[in-house]
């Protein structure tokens, strides 16, 4: 059991979201870090096309593009450019500049309203994926639907995705609920039946 | 020490903003300290302040209004400890809102002379926003001390008077000014309201 009191609180955390004013505009908000080898002119461009293709999902989506698609790139004093997409029409604003170089960190960030909170950070990981950019993620994007993409995503050539499941067995969470605690005791969560898988976006490249 | 806080909808410029209001009051001399929230884990405002030369707190991973009130309270404790400013200058996340903070400001202990909200709309996309989260733009709005109508430069002819008499019939008697942060255009004008 997870809980000293012997009774089963796999679940609890599903009934005290608290409500806060993200709920009240329908808003969510989803950020990617990590770093980019080879910085330079045309990865600044490719960059800029990301934000550019996550903005017209968004407006895709729903209706139009209410919101802030950004992107910070910067060396390794904090010192960069920052990319910044707020309306289709005026395009990506680029404030400041960064001289070519080996190693960048990044920062990826919207927040926008009316989408799907996991098909956003789907689409800005594939987005960021598309670009051609030799990048790294600091964390670990729960997407496996294309696994045959791994390879370039690792400096190292090697894939760990996984490395940190091997190590506490979590499970990853495409279907937006929590199953962290599956593994150390079924017992107290047989009883509940299984949840209809949502039909995502998730969902639906899983079928393919 | 006055503090202000920057109500406004996601994109309508509210880091710009920040941003000319903290060289305006270094340029006055006045000691200023910079708080920017943002609702994902990732920040990138604090980031863009760097890059342009500005140094500010960064509190990331929620809303300073509601889950991070908290940390809002800590943050501008240790600001008022550590340095003292003249102005403290706050720029929720564009899902904020700002009465929320202001009332969080108030119990924080810092002490305060004044608390103003600034409510910033986004010209532009102003019609698509009154037609999708009208209700929500109304709460950001509703209790600003007054309200800029960010990127004049960029509004088709007549827009600003479309917008300002919409605020107007919303709010009135509150003051209505349009600018453009990313120009300067009428600024000065912005300037003359600050304390």
């Amino acid at each position: 059991m997870s809980g000293h009191d012997e009774e089963c609180h796999c679940h609890d955390h599903d009934h005290e979201h608290e409500h806060t004013s993200l709920d009240d505009a329908s808003g969510c908000a989803v950020g990617l870090q990590g770093s980019i080898v080879g910085w330079n002119a045309d990865a600044e461009a490719r960059m800029a096309n990301a934000l550019l293709t996550v903005g017209k999902w968004v407006a895709q989506e729903s209706g139009c593009l209410l919101g802030h698609i950004k992107a910070a790139v910067v060396d390794e004093n904090g010192a960069g450019v920052t990319l910044n997409l707020t309306d289709l029409d005026n395009g990506v604003e680029h404030h400041g500049t960064l001289e070519p170089m080996e190693k960048v960190r990044f920062a990826f960030m919207c927040a926008v309203v009316d989408v799907d909170e996991h098909e956003l950070r789907h689409r800005m990981f594939h987005a960021i994926d598309d670009t051609g950019l030799d990048y790294e993620l600091d964390e670990h994007v729960e997407c496996h639907c294309h696994d045959h993409d791994h390879e370039h995503h690792h400096h190292d050539g090697e894939c760990h995705c996984h490395d940190h499941e091997h190590e506490h067995g979590h499970e990853h969470h495409h279907d937006g609920e929590c199953h962290c605690h599956d593994h150390d005791d079924k017992g107290c969560c047989e009883q509940k039946p299984a949840k209809e898988e949502k039909k995502s976006f998730w969902s639906k490249l899983r079928r393919k | 020490m006055y503090v202000y806080i920057l109500g406004g909808f996601l994109g309508s410029g509210k880091t710009t903003l920040l941003m000319k209001l903290a060289s305006m009051y270094t340029k006055r001399g006045e000691k200023t300290a910079l708080l920017v929230n943002e609702s994902g884990e990732i920040g990138v405002d604090g980031a863009t302040l760097k890059a342009q030369g500005y140094d500010a707190i960064e509190l990331p991973n929620g809303c300073i209004c509601c889950s991070l009130s908290g940390t809002l309270q800590s943050a501008l404790k240790n600001i008022k400890k550590d340095i003292d400013p003249d102005i403290i200058i706050i720029e929720p996340t564009g899902l904020a809102l700002p009465h929320k903070v202001r009332e969080l400001v108030k119990v924080s202990m810092i002490d305060p002379d004044d608390i103003f909200i600034i409510g910033v709309a986004d010209v532009q996309r102003f019609d698509d926003l009154v037609k999708k989260k009208e209700q929500f733009f109304k709460m950001q709005m509703s209790n600003a001390d007054f309200i800029l109508i960010n990127k004049k430069d960029l509004a088709r002819p007549g827009q600003i008077e479309e917008v300002t008499g919409w605020l107007n019939k919303e709010f009135p008697g509150k003051p209505v000014e349009a600018i453009s942060a990313k120009t300067d255009e009428n600024i000065d004008k912005l300037y003359e309201m600050m304390r």
